[in-house]
């Protein structure tokens, strides 16, 4: 945290690296959460 | 009545004693997009687990040995996780429309959990007793001040911060998701939406 920090920028968009990786990665498990297959039997209907 | 009467008629009817905790879940529920709550309440669960060892030992401890320095680590990045996994979860209720069929409230205490969990780890960056904790404090002291709270709350008074971080605001974040779980477990999981292509080979 007290070393010298390094900025992705894209027109109005200033974000640090580290905040972006941290973005890229919910949005990669989110996707893996949506696409991989569940293991194991599906539940019971209610 | 009594409101204690109506409050034990009220739960025996609507959480029965068998039904408290979920051993089966509705067959839409399978996938993984699903388990992200939970794996939030996990994350909080470490991260009292290891602020009530930091609040044992003191800011001496966990800045000046090893194993205090892994401790703080540990609450450091269960945080990390915590609102990791709170922010999936909002992405997945939202794109499921997890408000409908009468969970609105649900969705409303869901949303004040994590303004109050953004407070809760504001007040902990303040409290680390470092000089980032220290930089964190004065920058933040204009915005208080801003907003016209920086007399009530002062992010420069170590103890307020402290008390604030390891006393109220976990016991509010703790109550609020008890109640957010209490209602997820009422009214269930939200139904997938209807699928719009009706055709034959869809329907079926």
């Amino acid at each position: 945290m007290n070393g010298v920090q390094h900025y992705f920028d894209w027109g109005v968009v200033h974000i640090s690296i580290a905040n972006l990786i941290v973005i890229v990665l919910m949005i990669i498990v989110f996707a893996l959460a949506v696409l991989l297959p569940f293991p194991g039997g599906r539940g019971t209907e209610q | 009545m009594s409101l204690t009467k109506r409050a034990q008629e009220r739960l025996a009817e609507s959480l029965p004693y068998e039904e408290l905790l979920p051993y089966e879940q509705p067959s839409y529920v399978h996938s993984y997009v699903y388990l992200f709550g939970v794996a939030s309440l996990a994350s909080f669960i470490l991260l009292i687990a290891t602020g009530v060892v930091l609040s044992v030992f003191g800011p001496q401890w966990w800045h000046f040995s090893v194993v205090g320095h892994f401790f703080n680590s540990l609450h450091f990045w269960s945080v990390q996780a915590f609102f990791f996994f709170m922010v999936v979860h909002l992405w997945a209720t939202f794109f499921q429309g997890a408000w409908r069929d009468g969970r609105g409230l649900t969705w409303v205490v869901g949303v004040i959990t994590f303004l109050a969990s953004i407070v809760t780890a504001f007040t902990g960056y303040v409290s680390q007793q470092n000089f980032d904790g220290q930089w964190i404090a004065v920058q933040g002291k204009d915005a208080m001040n801003s907003v016209g709270v920086g007399a009530f709350f002062n992010v420069l008074n170590f103890g307020q911060m402290y008390g604030f971080h390891i006393f109220v605001l976990p016991l509010v974040v703790a109550g609020l998701i008890g109640i957010h779980l209490t209602m997820v477990r009422l009214r269930g999981v939200v139904k997938p939406y209807p699928l719009e292509d009706q055709s034959p080979e869809v329907a079926s």
